[in-house]
């Protein structure tokens, strides 16, 4: 059911780690939200000035309208299937749980209550840069994208082997799903969705059970090709994501991460140079805009908001791109079917979540 | 690296007061300074710059170099850095509360550079000249246990400082080092050329004292360096008698060359060149052209750290190193 | 908000050659300080003193140029000429100026195919872009006080505004110096509230009242409407270093030289959201440069000098590019919506 538009939403958050905490402070500096609880197993809540539940169950009891589910990737799709057979929003961080089979359960879910909005976490879409970059490729000036080219990487942090990421059966993967899964959707905005998977996943340095660094290659019926290397052995972190079109190209690099550690965004833009019989010259000149405040949070959490206030269906990160995206995660940890191998190529157990 | 970390403020601007003081206890006549040629090339052609604590600094019409002239005799000058109340102060006032971070900020990254760009000399017999304290001579030594590492310091009090560090000591000025030619794979002089009545006396003789193949390693002021450009006699680093000496990448590379050095390398990779001359802006109201004060007030941190790594990649940084060697 | 930087072979040579260039100034400079010194005569030439549209203070005089006086607000560090004429003295004025007949009969004409290269057509890739970012469905482009009509046929000749618009507040049209097609021709009046992008190109330096001119714009502009702004700002490198000195600093068309924070908010104020502000400028090292091999005896900026005589072109790009990239040139560009 539609809100009024002249009350504010109602906000509960399940999981307050560090991506509750994120989300907790976009919603305080947004009008159209209240925050009214939280949920942690942890006491990460104690201080907060709003009810904290231990249980979700007891959060999702309170009287929401939305849950913000922000708990490791094993938890997400009981606790978002709960609330939306209770008709609460739902409002999901990404991964869309560990596996495929999760993706389609939410689904099941979604599809039986037809008037609750189902948004996952899909945040580098709302990044300016991806934003422009969306606009150009879309005006067809530059012709038709012919490949996209992806790098994705850091240097996995301070215990990357201790962190629940890293344990299969709370994350689903390694360092592919947990932040190449960005990747694999900003592709999928650029490009129709890919058919072919090869990959190469690797556990490079990490003594962890998942890979640590994947190699991809996608192709789809146009013949668009995409390449990907996310990796966790990126010790100077990266993000860079080209796309070449028939006429020209655009490079973003640099995120404005939580972090901030990924370099300033900013996207480049070169228009192909002719010489006199036609043929395209090298280096053509740039146009290189730098990005000097990063709104996607607030964007998102807008997007969300007028989806509920206005009854509408959601565009950006809904169950459908979800989807998709688990789809190529899928494809991509199976056709690598030997799994993630150590530096001394010594096989490293199923791949397959 | 950040101007206050290994610089403070209270205690430099302290230091400098005794400097004023000493000056008129030990040059009080300024009849007795001499007259020299650039200390760089030699030329005699130079043009009035500026005067400051009774010090005139004039300028090469040839290669630029800013230097003091008439300057204080060397004797007297020696003098003056063996006992005076501002050189003890230095040391324990200013330099010491210092030492560690100095060791961290500078002395161990430039052993971690020297040792990583110049891995053949590992075996050799390595001369710090002017070692001071031997923190750079200790931080070499752990990267090179196999070098010989000699201290040349004139001065009793550092000689001992040195030797209770176990470092070898030759306590002289390198200038008046005798019998030591062609002994030495590697000879280093941080921040010492501002300070001499002769530069290129110390150059001429650190080529003789190299083997074949040594190099010559030097750190110094560069006078056509961001910070002293654009403070110029209200700079600092511009303080008698102390620094009588500010070469440029091409004179200082000049001078190597004339005293038969190959050089192999002049950089600027000064760190502080922007923040010497923010603090100078908010602390000392430096006057300055008024696109630095735009800077220092609207730029973003980003913006003064790329504008930092454009000085000094362009040889535009105050602080300045030459790597030269002997044929 | 977002900077951006460009990255092309832009050369001033190209776009102000000598010694046509010297002719030009040479005209303007005669003309501008007969207008400043009273010997022109046009009706309502009284020179008003102006006070800073931004903080609404007095400016303190700083220098003289070709006989006008330029003032520095002491709050935002604008560059403002006071006094200064009256819009309807240099409507007047800019009707019968030689100088004005000589930049269109005979300065754009020997410099067309250099500003159609290096300017229109960066422009309209502009234009273009911020029409697919903002306003896909933009049918109406109005360009107010037009400069150069020959961007306006290209603007039409792309094919993706249906309606493109030369707005003149004075009339008649016949009387300017401008040869836009008749069809093209329209006052403000035609188009309030109907505006999707409003292009002001060197308007708001040149003009008697920004701040009105501002306000025009934003009743101009539909809802939503984007403004699109160039301009020359005192916070630009050149004429941070150069101030009075600047070669290209001329009192009639460069009157409001504002700073990069006084045109933030003056923008804001007039009611707009500013989606852009870059300073892609491309020129400035090099003006410097020029400028200080001209005239030796410019005072101070010693730095500056090793700097030209030892550095080398990759320095002085590379310097060129950290000065679009934190909005230190003094070519400015904005993109603002309507809010």
């Amino acid at each position: 059911m539609p809100l009024s538009r002249d009350r504010r939403i109602k906000a509960g958050i399940v999981g307050y780690g560090r991506m509750g905490k994120i989300r907790g402070a976009c919603l305080g500096r947004r009008n159209e939200w209240e925050l009214i609880g939280i949920c942690d197993i942890q006491n990460h809540g104690m201080g907060c000035d709003v009810p904290v539940f231990r249980e979700w169950s007891g959060l999702l009891s309170a009287g929401p309208d939305a849950v913000f589910v922000c708990t490791p990737n094993r938890r997400l799709p009981e606790v978002v299937m709960d609330a939306v057979s209770r008709g609460i929003h739902v409002f999901c961080e990404k991964p869309p749980g560990c596996t495929l089979e999760d993706v389609i359960r939410m689904r099941e879910a979604e599809a039986a209550h037809p008037g609750v909005k189902l948004k996952f976490g899909f945040n580098h879409r709302y990044h300016a840069a991806v934003q422009d970059a969306k606009a150009i490729v879309d005006s067809g000036r530059l012709g038709r994208v012919m490949w996209v080219r992806g790098i994705y990487g850091k240097a996995g942090g301070s215990r990357y082997d201790q962190n629940w990421r890293n344990r299969r059966e709370l994350s689903g993967g390694g360092i592919l799903i947990d932040q190449g899964i960005h990747m694999l959707d900003l592709f999928r905005l650029f490009c129709d969705d890919f058919e072919e998977v090869k990959s190469f996943l690797t556990r490079s340095y990490w003594t962890v059970e998942v890979e640590d660094n994947a190699f991809v290659l996608l192709r789809n019926s146009r013949g668009q090709v995409a390449m990907l290397h996310s990796s966790a052995t990126q010790w100077q972190h990266r993000f860079m994501a080209e796309i070449y079109l028939e006429r020209g190209y655009l490079a973003i690099t640099g995120i404005l991460s939580s972090t901030r550690t990924y370099g300033r965004e900013t996207l480049r833009v070169a228009r192909c140079q002719y010489d006199a019989e036609g043929y395209p010259q090298p280096n053509p000149e740039e146009t290189i805009t730098y990005y000097d405040e990063d709104r996607s949070w607030e964007q998102e959490i807008d997007d969300f908001a007028r989806s509920i206030l206005e009854d509408r269906p959601v565009t950006v990160g809904g169950s459908s791109d979800a989807y998709q995206v688990m789809s190529l995660v899928q494809q991509i940890y199976t056709a690598d079917p030997l799994g993630p191998r150590s530096a001394a190529g010594e096989l490293t157990g199923a791949a397959m979540p | 690296m950040k101007e206050q970390e290994i610089r403070n403020r209270e205690a430099f601007v302290h230091y400098l007061r005794l400097v004023r003081e000493d000056i008129a206890n030990y040059f009080p006549d300024s009849e007795q300074f001499r007259t020299a040629p650039c200390p760089a090339c030699g030329a005699l052609e130079h043009t009035a710059e500026f005067a400051k604590a009774g010090f005139e600094y004039v300028a090469c019409r040839a290669c630029s170099t800013l230097f003091v002239n008439p300057r204080p005799a060397a004797a007297p000058l020696r003098e003056f850095y063996l006992r005076s109340p501002s050189s003890r102060y230095w040391v324990e006032g200013f330099f010491l509360p210092v030492a560690e971070a100095r060791r961290e900020k500078i002395f161990r990254p430039r052993a971690r550079q020297i040792a990583g760009q110049l891995p053949a000399l590992a075996r050799e017999t390595i001369g710090d000249i002017g070692a001071g304290f031997g923190l750079f001579l200790e931080e070499l030594r752990i990267l090179w246990p196999h070098a010989r590492m000699i201290a040349i310091e004139p001065s009793a009090e550092m000689a001992a400082i040195c030797r209770s560090k176990a470092i070898e000591v030759l306590e002289t000025t390198v200038e008046d080092l005798e019998g030591q030619e062609s002994r030495f794979g590697l000879l280093t002089a941080f921040e010492l050329l501002e300070h001499l009545y002769q530069p290129r006396a110390l150059v001429e003789k650190a080529w003789r004292l190299l083997r074949p193949g040594g190099r010559l390693l030097a750190t110094t002021l560069n006078g056509q360096g961001f910070d002293i450009q654009v403070l110029w006699e209200q700079s600092k680093s511009v303080f008698p008698p102390h620094h009588l000496n500010f070469l440029n990448p091409r004179a200082l590379a000049g001078l190597c060359e004339s005293a038969g050095f190959v050089v192999e390398e002049v950089s600027t990779p000064g760190q502080l060149d922007w923040d010497i001359v923010e603090g100078a802006i908010a602390n000392d109201s430096a006057t300055t052209d008024r696109i630095w004060r735009l800077l220092a007030r609207n730029g973003s941190e980003r913006c003064k750290r790329e504008f930092q790594a454009w000085l000094s990649r362009h040889g535009l940084s105050s602080h300045m190193r030459i790597l030269a060697r002997k044929p | 908000m977002k900077a951006v930087v460009l990255r092309d072979d832009l050369r001033e040579a190209d776009i102000r050659p000598e010694p046509l260039y010297a002719e030009y100034k040479a005209i303007l400079e005669n003309e501008s300080r007969r207008i400043f010194d009273g010997s022109i005569r046009i009706e309502n030439r009284e020179l008003l003193p102006f006070d800073c549209p931004n903080c609404g203070k007095a400016p303190v005089a700083e220098f003289e140029r070709w006989g006008a006086q330029y003032c520095r607000c002491a709050t935002c560090a604008s560059l403002l000429v006071s006094p200064r004429p009256g819009q309807e003295a240099l409507d007047a004025f800019r009707r019968e100026s030689r100088a004005g007949r000589f930049w269109e009969q005979t300065f754009a004409a020997a410099t067309g195919a250099a500003r159609e290269h290096g300017i229109f057509r960066p422009r309209l890739q502009w234009l273009l872009s911020i029409k697919d970012r903002y306003g896909p469905r933009a049918s109406v482009v109005a360009d107010y006080r037009s400069k150069y009509p020959t961007f306006l046929e290209a603007l039409c000749d792309s094919g993706e505004f249906p309606q493109v618009v030369s707005l003149q507040p004075e009339a008649p049209w016949e009387k300017l110096p401008l040869a836009v097609r008749p069809e093209r021709r329209a006052g403000p009046e035609a188009l309030l509230h109907r505006t999707d992008i409003l292009t002001l190109f060197e308007v708001i330096e040149r003009v008697s009242n920004p701040g009105e001119v501002l306000h025009l714009a934003r009743e101009l502009c539909a809802p939503g409407g984007v403004l699109v702004l160039t301009t020359t700002s005192s916070s630009g490198f050149e004429y941070q270093l150069l101030g009075g000195s600047a070669p290209n600093l001329n009192p009639l068309d460069r009157m409001n030289l504002f700073s990069i924070d006084a045109l933030t908010r003056l923008i804001g104020k007039a009611g707009f959201e500013i989606l852009e502000l870059s300073t892609p400028g491309r020129l400035d090292v090099a003006t410097v440069r020029k400028t200080l091999e001209s005239d030796p005896d410019l005072p101070g900026l010693s730095f500056w000098r090793y700097f030209f005589r030892h550095c080398g072109e990759d320095a002085e790009h590379t310097l060129q590019e950290f000065l679009q990239q934190y909005r230190l040139s003094s070519h400015v560009r904005v993109v603002a919506r309507r809010q």
